[in-house]
């Protein structure tokens, strides 16, 4: 039988049912942009409102201490930081058209892929040192008013807290995304690799 | 030509050569779907270069092979949704057994010989996968014997 196989015919009698109806594609199709722009325009406004909340209590009361001054430009920086970031790893990653030929895109993939696990690991380093920082300078201020007492617990706090972040939280959120990274990465890798040997 | 003439004259096409790539018919309409969605976005900007047919096809074999990928990133549940609950049609042992073994290839050569199957000329082939035309036809000569000896394979552990 094998060498009679006519593949050509098996494989258009494989039926495709009705065509579903295109209103829904473009109507999905839609939405999914709506969805992305709602996505990147919430997570905008609100470091952009912090930001904002910021400069207004620092403008309606004025820091004496430069120590609070200086931790609320670098808690600023760091959500300005995050923000520049995450917006161009979303663009990056949507503005990819998927209409090159398949080497060429796994290569752009593997590009952008490598770019976002780069700026992932460094930037969330970057942003959570900023912040832990400015949020440390920017209390003294405050804490020093509140007591020498309550100044230990509350910097007690703040210590656990950055501690925690720190090596516990940013190490396991690098180790997750390093893993996910790593499988896209190697799988792009292995696909591309069967086009190269060819 | 307008985007609904464009789907209405693809679609079987482009999920043959979904199907051959997943072998899974909910799967395959989910990969259609996100095919069209990528057209009716880019469709403004397709410059004649190339002919729709090869256009479209660069697309969906693009987006077949970043699943795993898109998989990471999309939960299937974030999928378009088919408002129209089209059954799987019951398919002959043979056609069945073709697109399991066309499934069970390297990504790239499902894509090759779903696209040789699909009567794409092998210079078109060459063009959405990046390859010399050379390449395109020594490889379609060895995945076809890739499936031949699968069909071969199967129709002997059958009589066993």
């Amino acid at each position: 039988m094998n060498s009679q196989i006519d593949f050509k015919s098996l494989y258009h009698s494989q039926e495709t049912g009705p065509v579903p109806d295109v209103k829904e594609v473009v109507k999905k199709a839609a939405g999914l942009k709506r969805k992305m722009l709602f996505k990147l325009l919430s997570v905008n406004t609100l470091l952009a409102c912090t930001v904002g909340l910021i400069v207004l209590i620092l403008a309606h009361h004025p820091a004496q201490n430069m120590t609070t001054k200086i931790g609320s430009v670098l808690i600023i920086m760091a959500i300005v930081s995050y923000l520049g970031v995450s917006n161009r790893a979303m663009s990056l990653l949507f503005k990819v058209v998927p209409d090159l030929n398949n080497h060429a895109y796994l290569n752009l993939l593997i590009s952008i892929q490598s770019k976002q696990r780069f700026l992932h690991k460094t930037m969330l380093r970057i942003y959570f040192m900023l912040l832990s920082i400015g949020i440390f300078l920017a209390m003294i201020e405050n804490a020093l008013k509140m007591g020498l007492m309550n100044c230990i617990l509350i910097y007690s706090g703040v210590i656990i807290w950055i501690g925690f972040n720190w090596f516990v939280m940013m190490p396991k959120s690098v180790k997750k995304q390093e893993k996910e990274f790593d499988l896209i990465l190697s799988n792009l890798h292995r696909i591309n690799a069967q086009i190269q040997s060819a | 030509m307008s985007f609904e003439e464009i789907y209405t004259a693809h679609y079987s096409k482009i999920f043959r050569l979904c199907m051959g790539y997943v072998n899974d018919a909910d799967w395959a309409k989910d990969l259609v779907q996100e095919t069209f969605i990528n057209v009716w976005q880019k469709l403004d900007q397709f410059r004649n270069e190339s002919a729709i047919g090869t256009w479209i096809f660069r697309i969906a074999s693009n987006v077949c092979l970043r699943q795993l990928e898109r998989h990471n990133r999309m939960p299937r549940s974030d999928m378009p949704v088919q408002l129209e609950d089209v059954k799987e049609p019951d398919m002959e042992h043979n056609i069945r057994l073709l697109y399991r073994f066309i499934s069970e290839l390297e990504e790239t050569d499902r894509v090759i010989i779903s696209l040789e199957l699909e009567d794409v000329k092998q210079t078109e082939i060459a063009s959405i996968v990046g390859f010399s035309d050379t390449n395109v036809r020594v490889r379609v000569h060895r995945i076809k014997e890739k499936l031949s000896q699968k069909f071969k394979d199967h129709e002997q552990s059958d009589r066993f």
